[in-house]
């Protein structure tokens, strides 16, 4: 026995390159067609993925995509614009929409407020006590009447 | 497929130590191959497409792994250590009455025994013919640790062989 690398990473090397290929069991061919096949017929075209899909549905699907983020981007514009020029009367009705819905908001938050804490708990297990006595009437009715028919 | 299909087997083979997971992984390589037929087809360099693809599939399933035994390999060796010598004893010649069959037979199994922190960059190097500098990469450990790790496996695997008798010390002069 030596003590040397580069005879011994000779030695390992010979017997690599002497090594001729392992063989294939001869199932792998069969699985791979097996394979092939079942994922032909499970899915059509449009399920699969952008990669898959014919040439001209893939240049269609492009185009198409283009038109939409240009209609986009116009629609932005045009709004932009409309609320730019748009007349004093125009203006005054959104900031008078505006102003409604901050009053409601606001209403309903001093409402939520006024109502003391253990009424909401209790107006909230009410509700669950309620969803639960209904969810377990309705398995007992359809288990009762639909199921052992 | 026929023609390629003991090359990407024995690719899967040889890195994983495994023939039931080498199955797997040749199959997946050959679906991928399929996706890839109007390009393959008439394509000169198929068979290195699929030996890419073969140990690029392969280094994905054992990545899994790869972490638990770079630590450990990192833990014998020291990250970044420029340990590259290794001292062991090495048998100088092989012996002369087993056959061929028989010897392939026999480096296949040391290779299986190998563990697969010494058995992945052995192949990669003597098997697969990647540089050092290229298992570095696939690998993302440091190029004194590949080398390292290299030179045990050489050794490990000398120390199997010799074990299956198909290893022995040179005749002194």
């Amino acid at each position: 026995m030596s003590r040397d690398p580069d005879k011994l990473e000779q030695l390992i090397d010979g017997l690599a390159r002497s090594q001729p290929a392992r063989r294939a069991p001869d199932s792998l061919q069969a699985r791979v067609l097996a394979q092939i096949a079942s994922q032909q017929v499970q899915l059509p075209w449009w399920r699969k993925g952008f990669a898959h899909w014919p040439q001209v549905a893939r240049g269609l699907f492009l185009v198409a995509s283009y038109g939409f983020i240009k209609l986009a981007m116009a629609g932005v514009v045009s709004v932009i614009d409309f609320v730019r020029t748009s007349d004093v009367a125009g203006v005054e009705t959104l900031h008078r929409t505006g102003e409604a819905v901050s009053a409601t908001v606001s209403l309903g938050s001093l409402v939520l407020h006024a109502i003391p804490p253990a009424w909401l708990y209790s107006g909230a297990a009410f509700g669950f006590v309620l969803y639960a006595v209904l969810f377990g009437l309705g398995t007992f009715a359809y288990r009762t009447l639909y199921v052992q028919r | 497929m026929h023609a390629y299909q003991d090359m990407v087997f024995s690719t899967a083979a040889r890195l994983t130590g495994n023939d039931a997971q080498a199955q797997d992984i040749a199959q997946e390589v050959f679906l991928k191959a399929y996706e890839s037929f109007p390009m393959l087809r008439t394509s000169p360099t198929a068979g290195g497409w699929l030996k890419t693809v073969a140990t690029r599939l392969t280094l994905n399933h054992l990545s899994r792994y790869r972490r638990r035994w770079r630590f450990f390999s990192e833990l014998t060796t020291g990250e970044g250590s420029d340990a590259t010598e290794v001292d062991f004893p090495t048998p100088d010649t092989i012996v002369a009455d087993i056959d061929a069959d028989q010897r392939h037979a026999i480096v296949e199994q040391a290779l299986r025994e190998l563990p697969e922190h010494q058995r992945v960059p052995l192949v990669l190097y003597h098997f697969e013919e990647m540089s050092y500098d290229e298992i570095a990469v696939q690998l993302r450990i440091s190029l004194p640790k590949v080398k390292t790790d290299i030179q045990r496996a050489r050794a490990s695997m000398a120390k199997i062989l010799a074990r299956f008798g198909m290893l022995q010390a040179a005749e002194a002069p």
